[in-house]
């Protein structure tokens, strides 16, 4: 069962499947009642636990453009629902910090449309932002496929045709398995042995990504 | 110690998050733990990677190895057209080159002089696959408004025939065609289609 919220009242968040602490896990309750505490430490857990993640969702989904103002605003909502006691499951908190993700995520792209319909309104050469990639994406981006030409061409003829319906085309492992008389140990296998050889190739060359690693 | 944050994420999972199809079902559990999971944020990362730079890739790679013909038959009719008019226009040239070709070569100026009873050593030598100018002394022989030339291989075979025309005292005809290596004679005939001479050629 999803987490539910009302479409404007975090309040109604009430989650399910609830994971419940292991030996040696520590308790979200423990955390959420810090924060309802108002203890410092209870927030500082809270970022370093969600940061990365919510900052990795937000630019995942919106893009790196205002990237600090909005998980320092997710945070915000997520605090002072907590404080509220808006929270009525603290072991769902991991689904409560999602659900508050997405709709953030919901909001800004709420704004943006209208954003671009006024503009358009007012003014039909509005000046939209620049959607390329940063000359080190470019270059990373490459890379990538410069290692990616490399596996495809190391495996047959008949391996490539394999992949080449399962990415581009997106044929479903069944449809694959049938068409080319393929076991799905076969095609797992392959899967991941051209997934293993790309990592291998790439290990070397491939820069992570820093725009979310502060 | 760490939160409970459930086990980590599948491969299959990742990719097919990466590639969108993963069901709503799954969805939600999976992002509530990727939110608080470093290693699978990571390992998403590369699975995007990856998965974009095969579709990126894989496009590129399938039309290299598909043979000629096939995209041939993915051309629109005009192209066809086109392609097929061009084809008649370069048969055409082709067909006027072979048939120019002749007398764009180069001829070579053969005088010839007579051998029998002397094969071997009076044998004019011209060179192989040119046209040749053959010119024939008249001085010792019968004066006709005409004569017959031909040339004969080593077995007697006719490979080229003229009839030439007197002027000066002598004959110079051009052959219409170069001959191969090997060794030839060049009859001279009267009007009448008596032999009035030969000469020996040797073609190199």
């Amino acid at each position: 069962m999803s987490p539910r919220m009302s479409s404007g009242n975090p309040d109604a968040f009430t989650g399910a499947e609830t994971v419940d602490p292991q030996p040696g896990e520590r308790s979200w309750l423990a955390l959420v009642e810090s924060i309802q505490r108002g203890e410092l430490s209870g927030m500082e857990e809270l970022y370093r636990v969600f940061s990365r993640g919510v900052r990795f969702y937000l630019c995942r989904q919106l893009g790196p453009q205002d990237l600090d103002d909005k998980v320092h605003d997710t945070f915000l909502i997520v605090v002072q629902a907590i404080r509220k006691g808006e929270l009525r499951e603290p072991e769902r908190l991991m689904g409560f910090v999602r659900t508050v993700v997405r709709r953030q995520v919901a909001a800004q792209i709420d704004r943006s449309v209208q954003s671009r319909r006024e503009q358009a309104e007012l003014d039909s050469s509005s000046a939209v932002s620049d959607r390329r990639d940063t000359p080190e994406e470019a270059a990373i981006l490459r890379q990538h496929e410069q290692v990616a030409e490399t596996v495809l061409r190391g495996v047959s003829g008949r391996d490539r045709e394999i992949l080449t319906r399962f990415y581009l085309m997106e044929q479903t492992q069944q449809q694959i398995c049938d068409g080319m008389s393929l076991s799905e140990t076969q095609f797992r296998l392959l899967k991941s042995r051209a997934k293993a050889r790309f990592g291998e190739l790439g290990k070397k060359t491939l820069l992570r990504r820093k725009f979310f690693e502060r | 110690m760490q939160f409970g944050i459930g086990s980590h994420l599948e491969e299959t999972e990742l990719e097919q998050y990466s590639m969108g199809t993963l069901s709503e079902a799954g969805l939600e559990a999976f992002e509530e733990h990727l939110l608080a999971c470093d290693s699978c944020q990571d390992r998403l990362l590369e699975m995007e990677a990856y998965v974009n730079a095969m579709r990126s890739v894989s496009p590129k790679l399938r039309e290299a190895r598909q043979p000629f013909w096939t995209s041939l038959l993915r051309w629109p009719r005009p192209a066809w057209v086109a392609a097929f008019a061009m084809s008649v226009v370069v048969l055409a040239v082709v067909r006027v080159w072979m048939v120019a070709q002749p007398s764009r070569m180069e001829m070579a100026s053969v005088t010839l002089h007579s051998s029998r009873g002397f094969e071997g050593l009076a044998t004019t030598k011209a060179p192989a696959g040119r046209l040749l100018s053959l010119t024939v002394d008249l001085t010792e022989l019968p004066a006709f408004p005409s004569y017959r030339m031909e040339i004969v291989g080593a077995t007697g075979k006719p490979v080229w025939e003229a009839v030439a025309h007197p002027e000066n005292g002598r004959i110079t005809e051009p052959t219409t065609k170069g001959l191969a290596a090997g060794q030839y004679y060049v009859r001279l005939y009267a009007p009448g289609g008596a032999l009035l001479r030969e000469f020996s050629l040797g073609i190199e």
